[in-house]
């Protein structure tokens, strides 16, 4: 179809110079391959060396063999043990994390549809609100946050981590950007002439309709509530171990100056980051997938 | 006439259902959120300290701004607290201009790169991937790592390297993290920024791309338009919402730059010259023996003034595009009102 | 149908609110009458401790603290240190206490966290028994009622404390006199130093000639030029700025601040130029104390430094010259010793506070008595720990009996040598409760100096200046 309308037209000349616009592009993005995965290898190299070889020779192209040994160190002693239980950290992050991107995708996504969908009188009041608080620091409102909390003795528990982030002005407002562009209003007017409930076109046509907005800003902020630490760390006052995230525990272990074992911190960080790679690994085929089907619109 | 009566009817009765939508957003909003920002904005007229009449429980009117804004030559505290916000007011904006244009760019030329189907780029998907990889690191994880591989001493993996290859001598270590250096913490900033933040861009300047009706790019194609016609004159424009939801997240993530600037740093004190704005505001409402909520609480006032003016820029650029596209759009409903069916949804600008 | 729906998500908004607004009046009443309850306890504790006090000084205090609770929190940012506290308590106390009365609440992961956290722990209401403070910002928790409580609600008064080291109980008594904390540990510090170096360079093998080779300032520079020239300028005399900062600053003759203003004692301005003297002469490293990529660890086993100052609490197991040595089988474990230096200082230490919502009081009392009064549980502590705890009778003890030998330092035996500079110990005057804050920035100020970024030592003194008024608004400037 379109792709013999144009090989046709240049023949050699053509595909020659594509070819190599292509080579080129590869190029870089070996490179730019290069940049991104380096430290994360020099992360798992240093996993398997031993702290003093660390603090000797900061970098090591060949792994060492001490992996095993910073396992042991993490899991048996007496000040690891205490700071970090990967079972239990990777439990509550999950959790927070998977919470808050449900609720806040989803409300999000509600949001947004019901500013770009329906044309109200406070609509163009609530838009600016939405994007004025978008432009707030997070560093204003954490403290006055933490003490209202402490009021309402939610402090401790995973409440105030949870709720808020049915109210996420980042999230309404990407939706919002990609529903100006993308989506068609008329789908609503004519789900309304076929009967269907306004909900129900939400849920049923809008949600599916911005899937590839939808899954984009999922992993975002799956990601983002994930590595989250100072809003876990301030609301968990007693620091209890069965509440920590993995970000708090692995603080807990690479902070210890008192007693540092490079070795043990990397591994630590190693352990942290793996089984969120290997999700993001598994889930992205997926993602590509889905922001490429959801493309095509007729 | 019908058609108007009609669409008037339609969005009085449906109005409700707008207002209903944003509900939950507004009740968790003012419910958690709201009192903590006018609590803030409260502070920012107390003082600092604990002593009587200028201390936290007091009010000091437009003090804190007065000091935070424009020093004092006899109050030395005013003076000091100026300084300090100008050079991080400073560093706030050298970092972020030297993270987002080149994090702009890069993202904008992958995206493209990534969803022209001419390209043949073997591994797409792979690369696709990796690129985002960084992101999932949490920062300070990022900022440890900086530490140990920009070691300032001689055994840091970098100037190990350096060392080796004769490019500086072994007594002479490059400082990068030392509290006193001035550029290179801030290049080391800008560059991890990046490294931590493109992928991220990429793939929403992708969503944003593939969203696009590709039958444009195909009619494109077939008027026989370069790809470079074709990024100026149609994928730009068209991804004007996107962009404009990139620029204006990456300024207010860039004017709140925090974890890094506050992380990296060797020993007790907080690197001064990659501070920013955002490490004054959490620095300075953490000091239990003299708290200084009104010098805290003023900054954030201020910051949020200046995110707030440029993200009014950047709409008001984009303003008309919003007027003739909602112009378009309601003439296209009033058309497609009379005919039943529309099978052309998709063009929407 | 579709109004159905409508009426049903309207409830269910209404119904969420109401309950979020219903939960926040209750919890508004139940916290500010838990706050009642506080302020009123510490009202009756107080009057209670007038009481006392106005009895004989020998007189016991009572222990008033409830026994209400179930498990002793002790707030804490060092877990290894507490968490060997808490065994040692555990396996030797004669209250037959287990482990899971006692829990340890970590707040940070260092001392300047600590700091911080504990204030916002304390207004969360949560359990906190005793709470650990270091001296630098000890007197902000002290002098404040809402967060610490006077010791003798614990049934501990001063005449407990007469074989500790005056200097601990000094510095624990808030303004108004009451003793509010109590240590474990006499943080007496000395010049640690490299056996095998100390004889190449200096020609000296035992800790007494090394001592008469530093036993002043001026004999201290003579020897780091020795060692400079012995070793053709790769060993420096000590390892870093910061610690000889802590020497300096505790030999002040004022305190930092003098009604109510700043004040740079002489000997801190003769730091300056003295510190660059020593760094272009290559007598310390550059490296940086505490620092997180390990530079201030990794001095001590590659030859670059002859010696460290370092305090008593940083040569305990898993501490501090451990690090330096490379742990337990590193390349320089062992190979060191240590002697006074040119002089004694004191640096850091912490000390076990009260808190006013305490519900452990019989725990407690053994817990604070055990670690700081009583003086064969700190013997077993100090032989365990290799920790110089704060009883003169126990140390002499263990001094006396000649067993007790610190592997890391070659067998010799650091209490000995720091018995005498431990008893000199007087911070009188000389704390204030924003020391932490003002060291920081003159040590930043120094390292400025230092490293070329302020040209003369009035520049350095004016940005020190600058940066501790913005820090402290509340000193007059």
């Amino acid at each position: 179809m379109s792709k013999t309308v144009y090989n046709d037209g240049a023949k050699g000349g053509y595909t020659a110079k594509i070819r190599l616009q292509s080579g080129l592009i590869f190029i870089v993005l070996v490179l730019l391959t290069i940049i991104c995965l380096l430290p994360i290898y020099i992360l798992a190299i240093n996993s398997t060396r031993a702290s003093a070889d660390i603090a000797s020779q900061g970098v090591a192209i060949l792994p060492g063999s001490a992996l095993l040994d910073n396992l042991k160190t993490l899991t048996t002693n007496e000040y690891y043990v205490k700071a970090f239980d990967p079972l239990v950290g990777f439990r509550n992050s999950i959790f927070l994390a998977a919470a808050n991107t449900i609720l806040g995708v989803f409300f999000s996504t509600l949001t947004a549809y019901g500013l770009v969908v329906y044309d109200f009188k406070l609509r163009g009041a609530a838009t600016t609100f939405i994007l004025a608080v978008m432009m707030v620091p997070t560093q204003v409102v954490s403290t006055g946050f933490l003490q209202f909390m402490i009021e309402l003795d939610l402090h401790n528990s995973y409440w105030p981590l949870v709720i808020p982030s049915i109210a996420a002005p980042a999230i309404v407002f990407f939706m919002r950007q990609s529903m100006k562009s993308t989506f068609p209003l008329d789908i609503v007017e004519a789900a309304r002439i076929d009967g269907c409930g306004e909900f129900r076109t939400f849920l049923t046509i809008a949600i599916p309709m911005m899937k590839p907005a939808i899954a984009v800003q999922s992993i975002f902020l799956f990601i983002q509530k994930w590595n989250d630490y100072y809003m876990t760390s301030m609301i968990l006052i007693s620091n209890k171990l069965e509440q920590r995230t993995i970000p708090m525990m692995v603080n807990a272990v690479i902070g210890n100056d008192k007693t540092p074992d490079f070795g043990v911190n990397y591994t630590t960080i190693a352990i942290s980051i793996i089984p969120v790679v290997i999700i993001y690994l598994l889930l992205s085929k997926f993602i590509i997938a889905g922001v490429a089907l959801g493309g095509v619109k007729e | 006439m019908a058609s108007a009566a009609q669409r008037r009817i339609k969005s009085i009765s449906y109005a409700k259902y707008g207002y209903m939508f944003i509900l939950p957003f507004f009740v968790v909003y003012c419910f958690f959120q709201l009192w903590p920002l006018i609590n803030t904005f409260l502070l920012s007229f107390k003082g600092n300290g604990l002593n009587e009449g200028t201390g936290i429980d007091f009010w000091v009117g437009l003090d804190n701004y007065k000091y935070i804004l424009f020093g004092s030559d006899s109050y030395l505290p005013a003076k000091s607290i100026h300084n300090e916000f100008v050079l991080n007011m400073k560093n706030t904006l050298l970092v972020w201009f030297g993270n987002f244009i080149p994090q702009l760019s890069l993202s904008l030329l992958l995206a493209v790169w990534f969803t022209e189907a001419k390209l043949k780029i073997p591994g797409k998907g792979f690369f696709k991937v990796v690129m985002y990889m960084p992101n999932i690191i949490t920062a300070a994880s990022v900022a440890a790592l900086c530490i140990m591989i920009f070691s300032s001493n001689e055994y840091g993996a970098i100037n190990s390297l350096l060392i080796d290859w004769g490019v500086i001598a072994k007594t002479n270590p490059i400082k990068f993290i030392d509290n006193n250096s001035v550029w290179e913490p801030r290049i080391i900033v800008m560059c991890v920024q990046t490294w931590m933040w493109f992928g991220n861009t990429m793939i929403m300047l992708m969503s944003g791309i593939m969203g696009l009706n590709p039958s444009i790019f195909e009619a494109a194609n077939i008027d026989g338009a370069n790809s470079k016609q074709v990024f100026f004159r149609i994928t730009l424009p068209l991804l004007r919402p996107m962009m404009v939801y990139t620029l204006i997240t990456s300024m207010i993530g860039g004017l709140q730059m925090f974890d890094i600037p506050y992380l990296m740093h060797l020993g007790d004190n907080v690197n001064k010259n990659i501070a920013t704005v955002a490490v004054f505001v959490y620095d300075k409402f953490y000091n239990l023996a003299q708290p200084k909520y009104g010098y805290s609480a003023a900054a954030s006032m201020i910051l949020f003034v200046i995110t707030g003016a440029l993200g009014v820029a950047v709409f008001y650029m984009n303003r008309d595009q919003d007027e003739i596209a909602k112009k378009k759009h309601l003439k296209k409903l009033a058309k497609q009102a009379k005919q039943k069916k529309s099978g052309f949804g998709g063009l929407d600008l | 149908m579709n109004n159905l729906k409508r009426t049903l998500a309207l409830v269910a908004t209404l119904a969420l609110a109401a309950t979020a607004f219903v939960g926040c009046g209750d919890d508004e009443t139940s916290s500010t009458a838990s706050k009642a309850d506080t302020t009123s306890k510490s009202d009756t504790e107080s009057k209670e401790d007038d009481k006392t006090e106005s009895k004989e000084e020998d007189a016991k205090a009572e222990l008033t603290v409830p026994d209400t609770g179930d498990v002793m929190s002790i707030l804490g940012w060092n877990a290894t240190e507490v968490g060997g506290m808490i065994d040692v308590f555990v396996k030797n106390n004669k209250g037959g206490y287990t482990a899971e009365q006692i829990k340890y609440v970590e707040q940070g992961t260092s001392g300047g966290e600590a700091a911080q956290k504990y204030a916002t722990y304390f207004s969360s209401g949560d359990d906190c028994d005793l709470f650990i403070a270091e001296a630098d910002w000890i007197l902000t928790y002290i002098n404040n009622d809402e967060y610490s409580a006077p010791l003798s609600n614990l049934g501990i008064t001063e005449a407990d404390f007469a074989d500790a080291y005056a200097y601990t109980v000094s510095i624990a008594k808030d303004n108004n006199g009451v003793l509010k904390g109590a240590s474990w540990q006499a943080a007496a510090g000395g010049y640690c130093y490299r056996t095998d170096l100390a004889k190449d360079y200096l020609g000296v093998t035992t800790p007494e000639e090394m001592q008469a080779k530093v036993d002043d300032w001026d004999k201290f520079m003579e020897s780091a030029a020795t060692v400079a020239e012995a070793s053709s300028g790769k060993t420096a005399m000590t390892a870093t700025i910061g610690g000889m900062w802590q020497v300096y600053s505790y030999n002040r003759d004022q305190a930092w601040v003098v009604d109510n203003k700043l004040t740079i004692d002489d000997s801190c301005t003769e730091f300056m130029n003295i510190c660059k003297d020593m760094k272009d002469k290559g007598y310390v490293t550059s490296a940086q104390q505490w620092a997180e990529d390990g530079s201030w660890y990794a001095i001590g086993q590659d030859d670059s430094t002859l010696g460290y100052f370092f305090s008593t609490w940083c040569l305990v197991d898993d501490a501090m010259l451990q690090n330096a040595s490379g742990g337990k089988d590193g390349k320089t474990y062992g190979k060191w010793n240590i002697c006074v230096g040119p002089t004694e200082y004191c640096w850091g230490g912490s000390w076990l506070c009260l808190s006013p919502n305490a519900d452990n009081g019989s725990i407690a009392q053994s817990f604070v008595k055990f670690y700081t009064t009583d003086a064969d549980t700190m013997k077993i502590y100090a032989t365990e720990k290799n920790e110089f705890v704060n009883n003169k009778k126990a140390m002499k003890e263990i001094v006396d009996s000649g067993e007790h030998k610190n592997a890391l330092l070659g067998g010799q035996d650091q209490f000995a040598v720091l018995m005498d500079a431990a008893a000199g110990i007087d911070l009188e005057g000389k704390i204030t409760k924003d020391d932490s804050t003002i060291k920081a920035n003159y040590i930043e100020a120094v390292n400025g100096y230092v490293d070329g970024t302020y040209a003369t030592v009035e520049d350095a003194l004016k940005a020190f200046e600058e940066a501790t008024a913005g820090d402290l608004p509340d000193l007059a400037w």
